[in-house]
């Protein structure tokens, strides 16, 4: 059923629609650490609670979760966050969905309001936590929000006369719709808090003001027996082999016009001609296996800003772009003078991946020669 | 030898968007034109799940929810050799988001009987929201894994090797569990010749293979009817906007020689300002 | 234990000749009200999906089968209205009278076809009429192969649907199995049988299908010349379909001289022509794909058509007409001649090879072997006399070019005009006049290839750069697709691999696996020092140039598994 039916009934009726005038709560930001390091994302969602609250005239709130923080929570005030949780805790040292649950549908269900909005990172831990408190508040969650803003709505569909009305101050959770160039603004005004999630690399954070002040709260921690029922074994940090992705000022990115894995050895010896450079992939080619899943660059992937961002055989669809529109120099190189990604990239070659790369590193090595030539003359 | 497990997967019919088949112009899918297929994250769970049966012993269900036409893709699990289906088919099932399908899908989980785990994939291709599985664990109280590409039983618990940002998690836990598997886990093997012609032997024998695939709606499994579909999703999708050209004033090189193209890419841009010197 | 899995009738190969065999059965048995069971094994992934041909076909077997077949959503892609022979130069095009060329050439009435569609829809009408005909149990199974055949006893009794069967689970049985495969599995009963004395000889078919911005429906052109000038038998199609879309294809000969004919690279060569250019140009390619032809005709035909259990249609039997280019036709006609045959072999309960025998008999006195028999020297005709396409083609074509087809054609023959007569005389009383030389005997492709052969470039120098593709580029428009594990050509000796690289390497030139492929799937892999052969099989579109062309018969391309390869879907 579209909404564009009962809209309609509405407005021949002229029925004015009631307004939901709630209380504007705060904005809960939870935060997240790995073994005591304070993810970026926090830092990121900070910042964007913190316009929302600025457009609701509320307070910036944020829950912790871990053993031994140390100054994460001063840390999160410096960065915008007006009341910090603080949930330190031995058996919190290391994720697990159940005890970190456990604390903070504990906090949500003492507050005597819940939050108006709530947000976490759409990383592995967030993704893993954000449902399940949904489920259990039976409210809305938007993943991988590209966008969030507050903004008021006119619910006119009569299917749930319940839900009939003016909702002043939703959270606009904005998010591409599968495989389109769409678009999507998802509410949920009729519960809070409204969730989302966004991922790592999309939000701003505030810069660090050590001179900020905020409550650091401590919250008690009463996990349940049945909270152990899952333990964590071990956990093994990877080897950062190469530089991390999103830390790289030039990605070099291979999508399906690659032609195959064999075809990455190629973007891999573009990568070596510059300082600071990573791999990067669409997840069509990650899903062929041609990549691991840690080089996916996009909606389901990871979201990277680099300086420069070099796209070899990539069409260019949503799901992609959104991962890597805000580099600053965009040059795609692709046969097909039709693609997308000539629509939104800075510099586009329109030629075979295989004829214009090696070109390309031809013509740096060239220049590099060029140099060591002039120092050699001296 | 260990009483056989009870094996749920969880499984969903998606467009198969590298087809162009109802593609609209605008971008928009026509899902009835649109080619149908197993989301592909599916294919990693129901690897697990047979996998599981397969060393350990047990009976595997898949269990789906979608329309009638629902049932290919519980028909090629049936190939690959689960030994019963069960479809959650109802049109008051219609515009559900996370909550409202994690909730009715929790309603067949429980109405298919006692299980052991339950086997989902990472997320679907047309939602990609990764929600559902954990949100239906919550229903039914159950510990889960997330992001999964390893997966064993040892002495009656799961094992379990999890993705974290940077690294694994390594896990033990008692049953029953809910688990979303990555893709990095195994490849679905292929469907036998005796799978496949055990689903045409079926298929035209309807009497044995309702003994095999149920279809059931929300009245069977006792969901009630208000938390379900669009009344039972506390979001709504309100407005989409497509989304602008960034950037669109892309310079093009094209139309020369290769060499001149990158020459003149190279003068363009600052590209050189990256190159390594040593 | 479990049981054997066997049907009545196995049909090996979602062919057009055996999609015709059983929907002509379904009707007979609707007659008979005999009950049976018949399974289709078909290795791509749907019914059409291995499939590529020109196609331009006479409806006459067609309309045998489906009276209605105009009414029945049959896929035409345009009737032939204008059908042209034409010889190309390297720049100009000559179409020639049409009294100068043989009236075979003229496909005026004709259908363009999508063959791949055309047995998607078999595939439908089969499924239709099956539920017409409840005494018949018909299974399809899209992406299972025949990988091994099963003899027991002298006979033909099934074959295996996985390369490394295991146990009975893996294995399909059948009390009648037809071979209606181009040969991927109807070789090895045509070895272990030992049903042939002189080889069968292959060309490869390359096409394309474009997008272009102009409507050619209706418009058929064969032509000869450029770009095969250097003696090479084969030749360029281009048909015109609906919706402004256009076949571009030629079909090349494996038995040439050159160890670098790069049947994909020709094609390109081919659509350089300005003529081509001028339709192209702007357009949009589509689709890409190739496959092989057996061209050998009357000579190459197995000595019997059945054997125990066993029967062989179609490309399995080598039924193509090369001089008419026409081989959908006759592969149904097997098809439908078989169904008989099969349907009274059941309803008789005798199954034996003489039950089986009038098969032959009756394709025997058909068109289908009648036609090949009258034809039976077209092949042999330019590979007895080089001069006819190493000298006076050439001759022509440059003729072409020069304006003068025909004063190009005498120049040809000017230096030695009794040389050039007595070819003349001789090529046309082979081709055209019923003369008989008594049994032919071919060579193996591969044993024509003089490694030293260095064929002399001609290429247009104005053409569209957008409009060439490489072969890795292309083999992106054949939509290839793997399972994981995929290993399905077999390199059996590595070490003769490595010799033949040498061989090549030393005359400037690379192995005919590696030039010669049509996706890209042979390279030549540097390690150390050591030169090797390697494969990238995920580019593979199985049309088996790499096992014929290969000199020392060293490579082998099996069935795949999974539905796994190309999606010719649309050529």
């Amino acid at each position: 059923m579209t909404a564009s039916e009962p809209e309609k009934q509405a407005g021949k009726t002229g029925e004015t629609l009631p307004v939901h005038e709630t209380p504007r709560g705060n904005v809960l930001v939870i935060a997240e650490q790995i073994m005591g390091e304070l993810q970026p994302v926090s830092l990121e969602l900070i910042g964007a609670a913190s316009i929302l609250a600025g457009k609701l005239g509320t307070k910036v709130l944020c829950l912790i979760m871990g053993y031994k923080l140390g100054d994460i929570p001063q840390r999160l005030v410096a960065h915008g966050a007006d009341t910090v949780y603080v949930a330190d805790h031995p058996e919190l040292a290391l994720y697990r969905t159940l005890p970190y649950r456990r604390v903070v549908t504990d906090l949500l269900e003492s507050m005597p309001e819940p939050p108006h909005v709530a947000l976490l990172g759409s990383t592995t831990t967030g993704r893993d936590l954000a449902p399940r408190i949904a489920a259990h508040f039976e409210t809305g969650l938007t993943a991988d929000c590209t966008e969030l803003d507050i903004g008021p709505y006119e619910h006119k569909s009569k299917i749930d006369p319940t839900k009939l009305g003016l909702y002043p101050d939703c959270l606009y959770a904005i998010r591409p719709s599968f495989g389109e160039s769409l678009k999507a603004r998802i509410l949920g005004p009729w519960k809070n808090p409204q969730m989302a999630t966004t991922r790592p690399g999309v939000m701003v954070p505030l810069p660090a003001d050590p001179a900020r002040q905020g409550k650091i709260i401590e919250v008690p921690v009463n996990l349940k027996l049945e909270d152990f029922r899952l333990q964590v074994i071990d956990v093994v940090r990877e080897v950062a082999s190469g530089l991390k992705l999103t830390e790289a000022e030039v990605i070099i990115a291979g999508g399906y016009g690659m032609g195959n894995a064999e075809g990455f050895n190629l973007l891999r010896q573009l990568a070596g001609c510059f300082d600071h450079s990573a791999i990067a992939a669409s997840r069509k080619v990650v899903d062929l296996g041609w990549i691991p899943y840690e080089h996916q660059v996009g909606q389901t992937g990871k979201t990277v800003r680099p300086k420069l961002y070099i796209a070899c055989g990539i069409s260019g669809a949503i799901q992609h772009r959104v991962g890597m529109s805000k580099s600053a120099t965009i040059i795609a190189i692709n046969k097909d003078p039709d693609a997308p990604v000539f629509k939104f990239a800075h510099h586009g070659i329109v030629g075979d991946v295989y004829q214009v790369i090696p070109e390309l590193i031809k013509q740096f090595e060239k220049a590099k020669q060029g140099v060591e030539s002039v120092v050699h003359s001296h | 030898m260990p009483s056989p497990y009870d094996i749920f997967v969880l499984v969903k019919q998606v467009p198969d968007q590298s087809s162009k088949a109802g593609i609209n112009p605008d971008g928009t899918i026509d899902r009835a034109k649109a080619k149908r297929m197993l989301n592909p994250f599916d294919r990693y769970a129901l690897q697990a799940a047979l996998h599981t049966k397969r060393t350990y012993g047990g009976r595997v269900t898949a269990i789906s929810m979608g329309p009638p036409l629902a049932v290919e893709i519980l028909m090629e699990a049936l190939e690959h050799g689960v030994d019963r289906c069960v479809l959650l088919s109802d049109r008051r099932l219609a515009a559900s988001d996370t909550l409202a399908t994690a909730y009715a899908l929790h309603k067949v989980v429980r109405w298919c009987g006692n299980f052991d785990m339950i086997f989902c994939g990472l997320q679907t291709t047309d939602g990609d929201t990764a929600q559902v599985g954990p949100q239906i664990a919550e229903r039914l109280g159950l510990p889960q894994v997330t992001y999964c590409e390893d997966f064993a039983i040892e002495d009656g618990k799961a094992k379990a090797r999890r993705i974290i940002e940077g690294g694994t998690q390594l896990i033990s836990s008692e049953l029953p569990l809910l688990i979303t598997v990555a893709n990095s886990y195994h490849q679905l093997e292929y469907k036998s010749f005796r799978g496949a012609w055990k689903v045409q032997w079926l298929q035209r024998h309807p009497e044995e293979l309702s003994k095999l695939v149920s279809t059931v709606d929300l009245d069977t499994i006792g969901a009630e009817p208000e938390r379900c579909g669009l009344k039972g999703s506390p979001t709504i999708v309100a407005h989409t906007d497509k989304v602008g050209e960034i950037g669109g004033n892309c310079k093009m090189y094209e139309g020369q020689s290769i060499p001149d193209m990158v020459t003149e890419l190279i003068k363009s841009t600052n590209i050189k300002e990256f190159v390594q010197t040593k | 234990m479990s049981t054997r899995i066997e049907y009545d009738l196995l049909l090996v190969g979602g062919s057009p000749s055996n999609l015709t065999l059983a929907y002509r059965l379904l009707e007979l048995a609707k007659e008979s009200g005999k009950e049976l069971s018949v399974a289709i094994l078909e290795k791509g992934k749907d019914f059409g999906s291995h499939i590529v041909s020109g196609a331009v076909s006479h409806p006459h077997v067609i309309e045998k089968v489906w009276p209605n077949y105009k009414d029945m959503g049959f896929p035409i892609e345009a009737v032939c209205n204008d059908s042209n022979f034409s010889v190309l130069g390297v720049e100009e095009k000559w179409d020639l009278p049409h009294k100068l060329y043989p009236k075979t050439f003229d496909k005026t009435g004709y259908l363009v076809l999508t063959l791949s569609h055309v047995v998607a829809w078999m595939g439908r009408q089969l499924q239709e009429k099956n539920k017409d005909v409840p005494n018949v149990v018909i299974d399809l199974f899209t992406g299972f192969s025949a990988h091994n055949v099963v003899v027991e006893e002298g006979r033909v009794v099934g074959v295996s649907v996985v390369e490394k069967p295991q146990s009975d689970e893996d294995y399909v049985y059948g009390k009648i199995i037809c071979f209606g495969d181009k040969g991927f599995i109807s070789r090895d009963v045509i070895e272990q049988f030992k049903l042939r004395d002189c080889p069968q000889i292959w060309s490869v078919g390359v096409k394309e299908v474009w997008q272009c911005n102009e409507d050619y429906a209706g418009k058929v052109w064969h032509t000869l010349g450029y770009p095969l000038l250097e003696g090479t038998f084969g030749g360029g199609f281009v048909y015109g379909m609906k919706d402004k879309k256009l076949t571009i294809g030629m079909v090349i000969s494996l038995d040439s001289k050159d160890p670098n004919l790069n049947p994909q690279e020709k094609l390109q060569e081919y659509k350089k022509h300005p003529w081509i250019q001028s339709m192209i140009s702007g357009g949009k390619l589509l689709k890409y794909g190739a496959a092989l032809l057996p061209e050998g005709g009357y000579y190459s035909l197995p000595k019997k058509f059945v054997v125990p259990g066993a029967m062989l249609l179609g490309d399995a039997l080598g039924v193509l007409n090369v001089k008419t280019l026409s081989g959908i036709d006759r592969a149904m006609e097997c098809g439908r001649v078989a169904a008989e045959v099969v349907h009274e072999a059941f309803v008789k309960g005798d199954f034996s090879e003489a039950a089986l025998a009038p098969y032959e008999e009756r394709l025997r006195d058909s068109f289908v072997i009648e036609d090949s028999y009258k034809d039976r020297y077209f092949r042999w005709t330019f590979m007895e006399n080089p001069r006819l396409l190493g000298k006076y083609l050439p001759a022509v074509a440059k003729g072409v070019d020069a304006k003068h087809p025909l004063l190009g054609a005498i120049k040809a023959g000017f230096p030695n005009p009794f040389q050039a007569a007595a070819d003349g005389l001789r090529a046309l009383g082979l081709m055209e006049m019923g003369k008989d030389i008594g049994p032919i005997k071919y060579e193996a492709d591969y044993k024509h290839i003089v490694p030293e052969f260095t064929p002399l470039n001609f290429e247009p120098t104005q053409y569209e750069k957008s409009t060439i593709y490489s072969r890795a580029d292309a083999v992106f428009f054949a939509a290839t697709k793997y399972h994981e594990g995929n290993n399905h050509i077999d390199e059996f000796n590595a070490a003769v691999c490595m010799k033949c690289i040498h061989t090549y390497d030393s005359l400037g030139k690379t192995t005919p696996c590696v030039a010669d492929c049509t996706a890209e799937v042979h390279r030549v892999d540097i390690i150390g020092d050591l030169r090797k052969h390697g494969m990238s099989l995920e580019n593979c579109i199985q049309c088996r140039t790499c096992e014929i062309v290969c000199p020392e018969v060293n490579l082998r391309v099996r069935p795949t598994e999974q539905g796994s390869g190309p999606d010719f879907m649309g050529l």
